[in-house]
């Protein structure tokens, strides 16, 4: 029966990962491009030789858990844009499996099931699992914590404790947000014991040292690489990192407009209009068509909460918790409506909305029963929907957030050229620069690269480049025309418009 | 007030007075039935209304949207930090409402969700209803249209803080003691503020020092009848200058007097001019009409912050 269920699962998480989302984003090539060199060489695209923290450009540094697992996958597999995401389709099949060890735990077999269910039928964490990206991993730690608190409860042992809070050390190295979720959860840890009436300090300390122990390198690194919490605090625009230091900084943070305005962004995140009807802001991470949850869990999860409060006890309380700490690496970014930022939110809702259908069908007679089908019954029939249209028109209202049909471009040029062919790409392609050796990796034409060159089409003098293929944006092809190049191919995007265009001297 | 007229029914009806419902009918509709009469004999009343909240037309927010709007009258930024967004119902340094509230409000939600009293179930459903006139006119951190949220607050905060007391009644009376003065003193603060830099930064909010403008005119008259212009670029010139004249007792000046847009040498000689300065244009225009000797400036009208946001001419 597991093994039916898990199948029906990757049947439906890992199927065609090369056709939606339509292309790849610009994070997942990033990604890729350092896991392949990694895999091949040990050494990510900077030449460090396996760093915990990895440079990608400018002032953003990569946690490193995705791309060492993704070269994991590329050692033996071939370099794909399915193979770069099918280890997120893995971290969000484990991630219902542990929903279902915690609901177990906590509601019994059934409810394990249901919650596992709810999960895997979640747009946002379906969305999330096949993009190859790094926000489900934080997701993945947490909920392994979370399992073993559920299964222990809170008669835990050190050792188990300590185990628990390593798990929260490790997701440090899966999100950057986490820097901001895990310690909020040793302080669950902590608040949870304290409730339970734990009152010998060794669960305490081991709550403490197993998250401390697995932060000892992520904080040694960033004591000797001092410049990159700068540059990290002036890339999410937290403050000015170059006039004001830490302790200055963490002033303007808590500093009244500062807690207002991400008070208010803390509330958006709990918005039934995000989380219910329009979902993200943008289409990398939503689709539109649904919320962030199907619209059963408009009734369920405040239904769970209402449960989960009257009922107490420390399991219900730490749902609670959870539910409440979600959106905080969001909140200090200031960054509205970006589930991406929250993912955590999704197992916990999935929880509660399992508590809700449990306390339906057992407490509240035949019409709590007939609620509960209802309501369950209409998730996979919404699921459906949303499933149609992430394979279908999702694929064209979205494909601008996917840096556009980049691949058909250099996949034309790659396939055509010949070894005395040059090569000029226009820097109005945004991203070109790491696309473009990608697909060379993935079409096995690394010799290209070194014939590669990357122009401003508007500056350069187009007449004095020598003969070669050129890939710019349709509305510079008139350019490359007048200095005597050719048209191979105009490259369409899914509703025929002329985005891109290979040109030919 | 419907919504809250069927909250009195639910509440008549759940404490077994269904009969009362009549007296509770009556004094709903007593009041309303001299409006009814007006509006039936003003009936274009209510068409300029609907048509001035621009109800029915297609720009208007959709259902979605107005929820998200709706939700974000309960944020707590909205209701304990920063108020509503515009200056002249908040002076944004405080909330809606002080501090104490914040753990409060919830705590009495929590409070009646365990255990429903009749008063607690209304003071749950009107903070529920409160913010609705403003989701009907797609207004958003506009508390000056969700003012009952006050009052259902303050009882629901109550509520909330016997709830947390009763594991400590020991601490009840030091509790409200303390509260009260942490309340009083973020008053103080807040009162500082009110009557000082507020004032500053809620001018543009009030259009300005036009009173003043308009002290200068009538004073600059010294009781004559003399030709007064008005620029139309100051916001409800003409209301606040019937208002003054009304105030001061100087209704003659009305004839007397005429909006512009631009500065007109050809106005007779004598007439009075309030100038808006706040616009650059017209203050470059002035300033130019000033040099070219073709005006007198009698006064500079200022701001708290000493800014000129009016000037007087003379011809």
């Amino acid at each position: 029966m597991a093994v039916v269920l898990a199948m029906a699962a990757l049947s439906i998480y890992a199927t065609r990962l090369d056709v939606s989302p339509i292309y790849l984003t610009h994070d997942e090539v990033i990604y890729a491009r350092n896991a392949y060199s990694i895999a091949t060489t040990g050494r990510d695209l900077s030449g460090q030789l396996l760093p915990i923290s990895i440079p990608v450009t400018g002032t953003f540094y990569a946690t490193p858990a995705n791309i060492y697992l993704t070269a994991a996958f590329l050692k033996v597999l071939p370099l794909s844009e399915v193979t770069i995401r099918l280890p997120s389709v893995l971290v969000g099949l484990l991630c219902v499996w542990m929903v279902y060890l915690i609901a177990r735990r906590m509601l019994g077999v059934t409810c394990g099931l249901l919650a596992s269910l709810i999960l895997l039928l979640t747009p946002a964490h379906f969305i999330h699992s096949r993009l190859g990206t790094d926000h489900l991993y934080v997701v993945a730690c947490v909920l392994a914590w979370w399992a073993v608190l559920a299964r222990d409860g809170t008669s835990i042992r050190p050792g188990r404790m300590f185990m628990a809070s390593a798990f929260l050390g490790l997701s440090l190295y899966t999100y950057l947000g986490a820097a901001i979720t895990a310690p909020a959860c040793v302080a669950i840890t902590c608040a949870w014991l304290v409730m339970a009436g734990r009152r010998d300090r060794t669960i305490y300390l081991a709550a403490i040292a197993g998250f401390v122990v697995l932060a000892i390198p992520f904080v040694a690194w960033h004591l000797t690489h001092p410049g990159q919490y700068a540059q990290q605090v002036r890339m999410y625009a937290l403050y000015d990192s170059q006039t004001l230091d830490a302790a200055q900084g963490a002033r303007v943070l808590a500093a009244p407009a500062s807690v207002a305005e991400r008070g208010a962004v803390y509330w958006d995140y709990f918005n039934p209009s995000f989380l219910f009807f329009a979902g993200d802001t943008g289409l990398l991470n939503g689709t539109r068509y649904t919320g962030v949850f199907l619209l059963p869990m408009l009734i369920l999860i405040p239904a769970g909460i209402l449960v989960a409060m009257m009922a107490g006890g420390s399991s219900r309380w730490m749902l609670m918790m959870l539910l409440a700490v979600s959106p905080l690496a969001a909140v200090v970014v200031a960054e509205r409506y970006r589930i991406n930022r929250a993912l955590i939110m999704l197992p916990v809702a999935a929880v509660l909305a399992t508590v809700a259908v449990e306390d339906l069908w057992r407490r509240r007679g035949r019409p709590g029963r007939w609620a509960a089908i209802v309501l369950i019954a209409s998730l996979p029939l919404q699921f459906g929907g949303f499933y149609r249209d992430y394979f279908g028109d999702y694929r064209v209202r979205s494909y601008p957030w996917f840096e556009y049909n980049l691949r058909g471009g250099m996949a034309e040029i790659i396939h055509r050229a010949d070894d005395g062919d040059e090569i000029w790409i226009s820097q109005s392609l945004q991203w070109a620069d790491y696309y473009w050796p990608f697909y060379l990796d993935v079409f096995g034409r690394r010799e290209l690269g070194p014939r590669t060159h990357f122009l401003d089409p508007a500056r350069a003098r187009l007449n004095d480049i020598g003969a070669g293929y050129a890939l710019c944006r349709a509305g510079e092809e008139q350019r490359f025309l007048d200095a005597g190049f050719t048209r191979v191919t105009a490259i369409l995007e899914p509703d025929q418009a002329h985005t891109l265009s290979v040109l030919r001297r | 007030m419907p919504a809250f007229f069927a909250l009195t029914l639910f509440v008549v009806w759940r404490d077994g007075l269904a009969g009362d419902w009549k007296y509770a009918a009556l004094g709903f509709a007593g009041p309303l039935i001299p409006f009814a009469i007006w509006i039936a004999t003003h009936p274009s009343v209510f068409t300029e209304t609907v048509a001035r909240y621009q109800f029915g037309s297609g720009d208007r927010m959709g259902p979605l949207d107005r929820f998200g709007l709706y939700w974000r009258y309960f944020s707590p930024s909205f209701l304990f930090f920063s108020g509503g967004s515009q200056l002249v119902f908040s002076t944004r340094v405080a909330g809606v409402f002080p501090l104490a509230p914040l753990l409060l409000l919830p705590a009495g939600v929590v409070a009646v969700l365990r255990r429903p009293s009749p008063l607690g179930v209304v003071a749950t459903i009107g903070l529920l209803a409160a913010p609705l006139p403003a989701i009907v006119l797609d207004e958003g951190s506009a508390i000056n249209r969700a003012l009952e949220i006050v009052p259902f607050g303050i009882v629901l905060s109550v509520i909330g803080f016997n709830w947390l007391v009763q594991a400590r009644p020991a601490l009840r009376t030091a509790s409200a003691a303390t509260l009260i003065a942490v309340t009083a003193g973020q008053f103080v603060v807040f009162g500082s503020d009110y009557f000082g830099d507020y004032r500053r930064r809620a001018a543009s909010w009030f259009h300005f020092n036009v009173r003043g403008g308009l002290a200068a005119i009538v004073d600059q008259t010294g009781g004559a009848r003399r030709p007064v212009y008005l620029n139309d670029a100051i916001p409800w010139v003409e209301s606040y200058w019937r208002f003054h004249l009304t105030a001061v007792g100087r209704n003659d000046l009305l004839d007397a007097t005429r909006g512009f847009t631009h500065l007109d040498r050809a106005v007779p000689s004598g007439s009075l001019l309030l100038v808006s300065f706040t616009d650059p244009a017209m203050a470059a225009e002035t300033d130019a009409a000033i040099r070219a000797g073709d005006f007198h400036l009698v006064r500079e009208i200022t701001e708290p912050d000493g800014v000129v946001s009016f000037v007087v001419l003379e011809r």
